[in-house]
Protein backbone atom coordinates (compact mmCIF):
# COMPACT_ATOMS: atom_id res chain seq x y z
CA UNK A 1 0.00 0.00 0.00
CA UNK A 2 3.08 2.27 0.84
CA UNK A 3 4.34 1.78 -2.37
CA UNK A 4 1.31 2.16 -4.54
CA UNK A 5 1.16 5.80 -2.96
CA UNK A 6 4.90 5.93 -3.64
CA UNK A 7 4.18 5.09 -6.97
CA UNK A 8 1.67 7.67 -7.22
CA UNK A 9 3.21 10.18 -6.43
CA UNK A 10 6.32 9.00 -8.95
CA UNK A 11 3.57 8.73 -11.65
CA UNK A 12 2.32 12.33 -11.83
CA UNK A 13 5.53 14.02 -11.02
CA UNK A 14 6.26 15.26 -14.18
CA UNK A 15 3.16 17.39 -13.50
CA UNK A 16 4.26 18.82 -10.41
CA UNK A 17 6.99 19.39 -11.55
CA UNK A 18 5.38 22.32 -13.88
CA UNK A 19 3.53 23.24 -10.37
CA UNK A 20 6.77 23.76 -8.61
CA UNK A 21 8.02 26.45 -10.20
CA UNK A 22 4.91 28.35 -10.96
CA UNK A 23 4.02 28.02 -7.08
CA UNK A 24 7.53 29.34 -6.27
CA UNK A 25 7.19 32.22 -7.91
CA UNK A 26 3.65 33.05 -6.76
CA UNK A 27 4.86 32.34 -3.29
CA UNK A 28 7.89 34.76 -4.34
CA UNK A 29 4.90 37.00 -5.24
CA UNK A 30 3.04 37.23 -2.36
CA UNK A 31 5.94 37.70 -0.17
CA UNK A 32 6.85 40.73 -1.82
CA UNK A 33 3.43 41.79 -1.80
CA UNK A 34 3.18 41.29 1.76
CA UNK A 35 5.45 43.25 2.82
CA UNK A 36 5.92 45.65 0.58
CA UNK A 37 2.47 46.51 -0.53
CA UNK A 38 1.42 48.27 2.56
CA UNK A 39 4.64 50.18 3.10
CA UNK A 40 4.52 51.45 -0.55
CA UNK A 41 0.58 52.00 0.60
CA UNK A 42 1.58 54.09 3.52
CA UNK A 43 4.26 56.28 0.67
CA UNK A 44 1.78 56.77 -1.62
CA UNK A 45 -0.66 58.05 0.80
CA UNK A 46 1.19 60.47 2.73
CA UNK A 47 3.41 61.94 -0.50
CA UNK A 48 2.35 65.08 0.18
CA UNK A 49 3.45 65.01 3.67
CA UNK A 50 6.16 62.18 4.27
CA UNK A 51 6.76 63.39 7.69
CA UNK A 52 3.54 62.94 9.22
CA UNK A 53 4.01 59.06 8.43
CA UNK A 54 6.68 59.04 10.58
CA UNK A 55 5.69 61.89 13.74
CA UNK A 56 2.63 61.30 15.98
CA UNK A 57 0.44 64.38 15.98
CA UNK A 58 2.22 66.29 18.99
CA UNK A 59 -0.16 69.55 18.82
CA UNK A 60 -3.27 67.34 20.25
CA UNK A 61 -0.85 65.71 22.95
CA UNK A 62 0.43 69.35 24.39
CA UNK A 63 -3.45 70.49 24.31
CA UNK A 64 -4.30 67.83 26.30
CA UNK A 65 -1.21 67.56 28.12
CA UNK A 66 -2.33 71.58 29.78
CA UNK A 67 -5.98 70.37 30.12
CA UNK A 68 -4.73 66.82 31.96
CA UNK A 69 -4.13 68.33 35.49
CA UNK A 70 -7.22 69.51 37.36
CA UNK A 71 -7.22 73.06 38.13
CA UNK A 72 -7.50 73.63 42.61
CA UNK A 73 -9.17 76.71 43.47
CA UNK A 74 -8.98 77.90 46.84
CA UNK A 75 -12.75 76.44 48.75
CA UNK A 76 -12.31 77.67 52.15
CA UNK A 77 -11.58 76.27 55.92
CA UNK A 78 -13.14 74.53 58.61
CA UNK A 79 -11.46 74.70 62.32
CA UNK A 80 -11.75 71.92 63.16
CA UNK A 81 -10.33 71.85 67.04
CA UNK A 82 -9.59 75.52 67.55
CA UNK A 83 -7.03 74.47 69.89
CA UNK A 84 -5.21 72.15 67.25
CA UNK A 85 -6.30 71.85 64.31
CA UNK A 86 -7.70 73.25 61.07
CA UNK A 87 -8.96 71.85 57.74
CA UNK A 88 -8.60 73.52 54.40
CA UNK A 89 -10.83 72.91 51.59
CA UNK A 90 -9.55 73.04 47.96
CA UNK A 91 -11.85 72.67 44.79
CA UNK A 92 -10.12 70.38 42.14
CA UNK A 93 -11.85 70.08 38.82
CA UNK A 94 -10.89 67.43 36.02
CA UNK A 95 -11.17 69.31 32.79
CA UNK A 96 -9.66 65.86 30.91
CA UNK A 97 -11.69 62.70 29.66
CA UNK A 98 -10.26 60.56 32.21
CA UNK A 99 -10.48 60.01 35.78
CA UNK A 100 -7.56 61.37 37.84
CA UNK A 101 -6.63 60.21 41.33
CA UNK A 102 -4.79 61.82 44.38
CA UNK A 103 -3.07 58.87 45.85
CA UNK A 104 -1.80 60.99 48.86
CA UNK A 105 -0.53 64.15 50.24
CA UNK A 106 1.72 65.48 53.01
CA UNK A 107 3.19 68.79 53.65
CA UNK A 108 4.54 70.35 56.49
CA UNK A 109 2.82 74.47 57.06
CA UNK A 110 4.35 77.32 58.41
CA UNK A 111 2.81 80.95 59.53
CA UNK A 112 4.08 83.11 55.88
CA UNK A 113 4.49 86.40 58.62
CA UNK A 114 6.45 84.65 61.16
CA UNK A 115 8.10 81.53 59.49
CA UNK A 116 6.96 79.51 62.34
CA UNK A 117 6.14 75.79 62.16
CA UNK A 118 2.65 75.58 62.65
CA UNK A 119 2.31 71.97 61.98
CA UNK A 120 2.16 68.38 60.07
CA UNK A 121 -0.87 68.41 56.91
CA UNK A 122 -1.88 65.83 54.84
CA UNK A 123 -4.72 64.91 52.37
CA UNK A 124 -7.79 63.65 54.55
CA UNK A 125 -10.15 62.05 52.29
CA UNK A 126 -7.51 59.87 49.86
CA UNK A 127 -7.10 58.70 48.04
CA UNK A 128 -9.40 60.63 45.87
CA UNK A 129 -10.67 59.86 42.04
CA UNK A 130 -12.04 62.91 40.27
CA UNK A 131 -14.25 61.29 37.00
CA UNK A 132 -13.54 62.99 33.64
CA UNK A 133 -15.41 66.73 33.52
CA UNK A 134 -16.12 66.90 37.39
CA UNK A 135 -14.91 68.05 40.48
CA UNK A 136 -15.06 67.24 43.87
CA UNK A 137 -13.89 68.70 47.16
CA UNK A 138 -10.15 67.89 48.71
CA UNK A 139 -9.54 68.36 52.29
CA UNK A 140 -6.47 69.40 54.21
CA UNK A 141 -5.59 68.94 57.87
CA UNK A 142 -3.53 70.38 59.00
CA UNK A 143 -2.56 69.63 62.42
CA UNK A 144 -0.94 72.23 65.08
CA UNK A 145 2.31 72.09 67.13
CA UNK A 146 2.48 73.63 70.23
CA UNK A 147 5.08 76.63 68.66
CA UNK A 148 2.19 77.03 66.05
CA UNK A 149 0.05 77.46 68.61
CA UNK A 150 1.55 79.29 70.99
CA UNK A 151 2.19 82.01 67.12
CA UNK A 152 -1.07 81.86 66.43
CA UNK A 153 -2.60 82.86 69.76
CA UNK A 154 0.05 85.19 70.49
CA UNK A 155 -0.07 87.10 67.17
CA UNK A 156 -3.18 86.10 64.85
CA UNK A 157 -5.96 85.62 67.05
CA UNK A 158 -8.82 87.80 65.45
CA UNK A 159 -6.83 87.93 62.26
CA UNK A 160 -9.27 87.90 59.10
CA UNK A 161 -6.14 87.36 56.56
CA UNK A 162 -3.50 84.79 58.15
CA UNK A 163 -1.37 83.00 55.65
CA UNK A 164 -0.41 79.57 55.87
CA UNK A 165 2.99 78.52 53.64
CA UNK A 166 3.19 74.84 53.03
CA UNK A 167 6.74 73.36 52.53
CA UNK A 168 7.93 70.12 51.45
CA UNK A 169 4.78 69.14 49.68
CA UNK A 170 4.81 65.64 48.41
CA UNK A 171 2.32 64.74 46.45
CA UNK A 172 1.22 61.10 45.07
CA UNK A 173 -1.15 61.44 41.75
CA UNK A 174 -1.76 58.55 39.23
CA UNK A 175 1.10 56.89 40.67
CA UNK A 176 3.44 59.62 40.11
CA UNK A 177 5.17 60.89 43.41
CA UNK A 178 6.03 64.65 42.93
CA UNK A 179 7.77 66.73 45.76
CA UNK A 180 7.65 70.26 45.63
CA UNK A 181 10.23 72.18 46.29
CA UNK A 182 9.05 75.53 46.35
CA UNK A 183 6.22 76.98 48.81
CA UNK A 184 2.50 76.87 48.13
CA UNK A 185 0.45 79.78 49.94
CA UNK A 186 -2.52 79.01 51.76
CA UNK A 187 -5.34 82.05 52.70
CA UNK A 188 -6.32 84.18 53.89
CA UNK A 189 -7.58 81.93 56.84
CA UNK A 190 -9.69 83.87 59.46
CA UNK A 191 -8.63 83.14 62.67
CA UNK A 192 -11.41 83.61 65.84
CA UNK A 193 -10.27 85.96 68.55
CA UNK B 1 1.35 11.84 6.29
CA UNK B 2 0.53 14.95 8.38
CA UNK B 3 3.32 17.18 9.97
CA UNK B 4 1.84 17.71 13.26
CA UNK B 5 4.16 21.10 14.83
CA UNK B 6 3.57 22.34 11.27
CA UNK B 7 -0.35 22.09 11.90
CA UNK B 8 0.00 23.29 15.39
CA UNK B 9 1.80 26.24 14.01
CA UNK B 10 -0.42 27.12 11.79
CA UNK B 11 -3.26 27.00 14.59
CA UNK B 12 -1.33 29.36 17.00
CA UNK B 13 -0.33 31.75 13.81
CA UNK B 14 -4.02 31.87 12.93
CA UNK B 15 -4.74 32.29 16.94
CA UNK B 16 -1.86 35.25 16.75
CA UNK B 17 -4.12 37.18 14.05
CA UNK B 18 -7.36 36.30 15.47
CA UNK B 19 -6.46 37.66 19.13
CA UNK B 20 -5.27 40.62 17.10
CA UNK B 21 -8.10 41.29 15.11
CA UNK B 22 -10.58 40.41 18.03
CA UNK B 23 -8.28 42.49 21.04
CA UNK B 24 -5.66 44.07 19.41
CA UNK B 25 -3.92 41.84 21.72
CA UNK B 26 -0.19 43.22 22.64
CA UNK B 27 3.08 41.31 23.07
CA UNK B 28 4.47 43.53 25.58
CA UNK B 29 3.01 46.31 27.56
CA UNK B 30 4.28 49.16 29.89
CA UNK B 31 3.12 51.48 31.70
CA UNK B 32 4.13 54.69 33.61
CA UNK B 33 2.28 55.68 36.54
CA UNK B 34 -1.60 54.41 37.58
CA UNK B 35 -1.85 54.45 33.59
CA UNK B 36 -0.81 57.77 32.87
CA UNK B 37 0.49 56.39 30.14
CA UNK B 38 0.67 53.44 28.42
CA UNK B 39 2.23 51.52 25.65
CA UNK B 40 0.63 48.01 24.04
CA UNK B 41 3.48 46.68 21.42
CA UNK B 42 2.96 43.65 19.51
CA UNK B 43 4.08 43.53 15.32
CA UNK B 44 0.43 43.06 14.82
CA UNK B 45 -0.71 45.86 17.05
CA UNK B 46 0.39 49.55 18.35
CA UNK B 47 -1.82 51.39 20.41
CA UNK B 48 0.49 54.22 23.00
CA UNK B 49 -1.21 56.70 24.41
CA UNK B 50 -0.03 59.33 27.67
CA UNK B 51 -2.17 61.04 29.56
CA UNK B 52 -4.81 60.01 27.70
CA UNK B 53 -3.89 60.64 24.07
CA UNK B 54 -3.55 58.44 21.95
CA UNK B 55 -0.11 58.28 20.00
CA UNK B 56 -0.51 57.29 16.83
CA UNK B 57 2.54 56.81 14.09
CA UNK B 58 1.22 55.98 10.69
CA UNK B 59 3.99 54.14 9.55
CA UNK B 60 3.79 51.71 12.56
CA UNK B 61 0.07 51.27 11.33
CA UNK B 62 1.43 49.91 7.78
CA UNK B 63 4.14 47.93 9.04
CA UNK B 64 1.09 46.37 11.31
CA UNK B 65 -0.62 45.17 8.24
CA UNK B 66 2.40 43.80 6.69
CA UNK B 67 2.82 41.65 9.69
CA UNK B 68 -0.99 40.47 9.89
CA UNK B 69 -0.92 39.54 6.25
CA UNK B 70 2.75 38.34 6.44
CA UNK B 71 1.36 35.94 9.24
CA UNK B 72 -1.97 35.12 7.27
CA UNK B 73 0.38 33.80 4.72
CA UNK B 74 2.07 31.80 6.76
CA UNK B 75 -1.10 30.22 8.73
CA UNK B 76 -2.18 29.23 5.37
CA UNK B 77 1.05 28.13 4.06
CA UNK B 78 1.51 25.92 7.13
CA UNK B 79 -1.96 24.84 6.98
CA UNK B 80 -1.92 23.41 3.84
CA UNK B 81 1.47 22.19 3.45
CA UNK B 82 1.24 20.25 6.47
CA UNK B 83 -1.85 18.19 5.34
CA UNK B 84 -0.46 17.45 2.31
CA UNK B 85 2.68 16.74 3.35
CA UNK B 86 3.62 14.30 0.12
CA UNK B 87 2.70 16.51 -2.45
CA UNK B 88 5.68 18.05 -4.83
CA UNK B 89 5.04 21.89 -3.57
CA UNK B 90 5.40 21.44 -0.19
CA UNK B 91 8.29 21.85 0.48
CA UNK B 92 8.08 25.14 -1.37
CA UNK B 93 4.91 25.90 0.98
CA UNK B 94 7.34 25.04 3.90
CA UNK B 95 10.22 27.12 3.22
CA UNK B 96 7.46 29.99 2.46
CA UNK B 97 6.07 29.69 5.73
CA UNK B 98 8.38 28.43 8.51
CA UNK B 99 10.83 31.39 8.50
CA UNK B 100 7.90 34.32 8.74
CA UNK B 101 7.30 34.01 12.64
CA UNK B 102 10.70 33.48 13.29
CA UNK B 103 12.10 36.85 11.29
CA UNK B 104 8.90 38.57 13.03
CA UNK B 105 9.97 37.48 16.32
CA UNK B 106 13.26 37.97 16.18
CA UNK B 107 12.55 41.39 14.69
CA UNK B 108 10.18 42.30 17.26
CA UNK B 109 12.77 40.93 20.31
CA UNK B 110 15.82 43.19 18.66
CA UNK B 111 13.51 46.26 18.26
CA UNK B 112 12.40 45.97 21.90
CA UNK B 113 15.91 45.38 23.27
CA UNK B 114 17.08 48.28 20.91
CA UNK B 115 14.32 50.72 22.28
CA UNK B 116 14.85 49.75 26.03
CA UNK B 117 18.09 50.55 25.49
CA UNK B 118 17.83 54.04 23.39
CA UNK B 119 15.41 55.04 25.73
CA UNK B 120 17.40 54.04 28.61
CA UNK B 121 19.99 56.31 27.56
CA UNK B 122 17.73 59.16 26.57
CA UNK B 123 16.49 59.49 30.28
CA UNK B 124 19.31 58.03 32.37
CA UNK B 125 18.29 54.94 33.28
CA UNK B 126 17.65 51.57 32.96
CA UNK B 127 14.28 50.52 31.27
CA UNK B 128 13.73 46.67 32.01
CA UNK B 129 12.07 44.69 29.29
CA UNK B 130 10.23 42.70 32.17
CA UNK B 131 10.17 44.38 35.49
CA UNK B 132 9.19 47.53 37.49
CA UNK B 133 11.54 50.39 37.49
CA UNK B 134 11.94 53.93 39.53
CA UNK B 135 12.23 57.16 37.53
CA UNK B 136 13.58 60.03 39.08
CA UNK B 137 13.14 63.70 37.24
CA UNK B 138 13.78 67.06 38.38
CA UNK B 139 12.31 70.12 37.01
CA UNK B 140 13.39 73.28 38.63
CA UNK B 141 12.10 72.61 42.50
CA UNK B 142 9.81 69.75 41.19
CA UNK B 143 10.86 66.32 41.72
CA UNK B 144 8.70 63.47 40.31
CA UNK B 145 9.04 59.55 41.02
CA UNK B 146 7.41 58.16 38.24
CA UNK B 147 7.00 54.22 38.52
CA UNK B 148 7.51 52.45 35.29
CA UNK B 149 6.26 48.63 35.04
CA UNK B 150 6.73 46.35 31.95
CA UNK B 151 6.49 42.73 31.16
CA UNK B 152 5.80 40.15 28.50
CA UNK B 153 2.26 39.00 27.78
CA UNK B 154 1.36 35.67 27.38
CA UNK B 155 0.39 36.65 23.95
CA UNK B 156 4.20 36.91 23.40
CA UNK B 157 5.13 33.22 24.66
CA UNK B 158 2.15 32.29 22.14
CA UNK B 159 4.09 33.97 19.29
CA UNK B 160 7.63 32.33 20.64
CA UNK B 161 5.98 28.80 20.99
CA UNK B 162 4.75 29.64 17.31
CA UNK B 163 7.94 30.41 15.95
CA UNK B 164 9.33 27.12 17.89
CA UNK B 165 6.66 25.24 15.65
CA UNK B 166 7.77 27.07 13.02
CA UNK B 167 11.36 25.76 13.26
CA UNK B 168 10.14 22.22 14.65
CA UNK B 169 7.92 21.54 11.53
CA UNK B 170 11.39 22.30 9.17
CA UNK B 171 13.24 20.06 11.20
CA UNK B 172 10.38 17.49 11.55
CA UNK B 173 9.58 17.54 7.75
CA UNK B 174 13.55 17.50 7.05
CA UNK B 175 13.95 14.39 9.74
CA UNK B 176 10.93 12.71 9.31
CA UNK B 177 8.61 13.48 6.53
CA UNK B 178 11.42 14.15 3.50
CA UNK B 179 13.16 10.28 4.53
CA UNK B 180 9.44 8.48 4.04
CA UNK B 181 8.62 10.12 0.78
CA UNK B 182 11.51 9.54 -1.40
CA UNK B 183 9.77 11.62 -4.20
CA UNK B 184 11.82 14.43 -4.11
CA UNK B 185 13.91 13.40 -7.35
CA UNK B 186 12.14 13.06 -10.22
CA UNK B 187 12.28 9.83 -11.97
CA UNK B 188 10.74 11.35 -14.77
CA UNK B 189 13.73 10.13 -17.15
CA UNK B 190 12.66 6.44 -16.66
CA UNK B 191 9.63 4.64 -18.33
CA UNK B 192 6.93 4.12 -15.81
CA UNK B 193 7.42 0.40 -16.16
CA UNK B 194 10.99 0.43 -14.23
CA UNK B 195 9.67 2.87 -11.52
CA UNK B 196 9.62 -0.51 -9.67
CA UNK B 197 8.70 0.08 -5.76
CA UNK B 198 11.28 -2.67 -5.73
CA UNK B 199 14.08 0.08 -6.30
CA UNK B 200 12.65 2.52 -4.11
CA UNK B 201 12.49 -0.01 -0.85
CA UNK B 202 15.66 0.56 0.04
CA UNK B 203 15.13 4.13 0.43
CA UNK B 204 11.94 4.17 2.19
CA UNK B 205 13.72 2.31 4.86
CA UNK B 206 15.83 4.80 5.68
Amino acid sequence: MRIKEIYGVHHSYGAYEECHVDIGKILALISIIIVVGPLASAIILYRDNPIALIMPDVEELTENFEGYFPTVEYAGYEIVDPETSFRVLLNMTNNSDDSFTFNTMNFSAYCKEHNTFLGYGYGENLPLTIPPKSSDIFRLLITFTHEGQTDIETFHRGDTDFYAVLRDVTIVVQGIAVEKGDEMDIGPIEIPA
Amino acid sequence: MVNWPGLACAVTAATLVLLSFLYASPWWQAEIGDDMARANISPLDYNANLIGTSIGVPIIWFMNLACKLTFIACAVAFLIYSVATQKSYSKKLLNFAYKKPIIIFISFVVMLVVASYIVGSFIGRSVPLSGTSTLRISVGEVTADIPISTGFTWVFWLSATTTVLALVAKIYDWKIIRPAFPTTTPPVQEPRETKTPEAKKPETKK
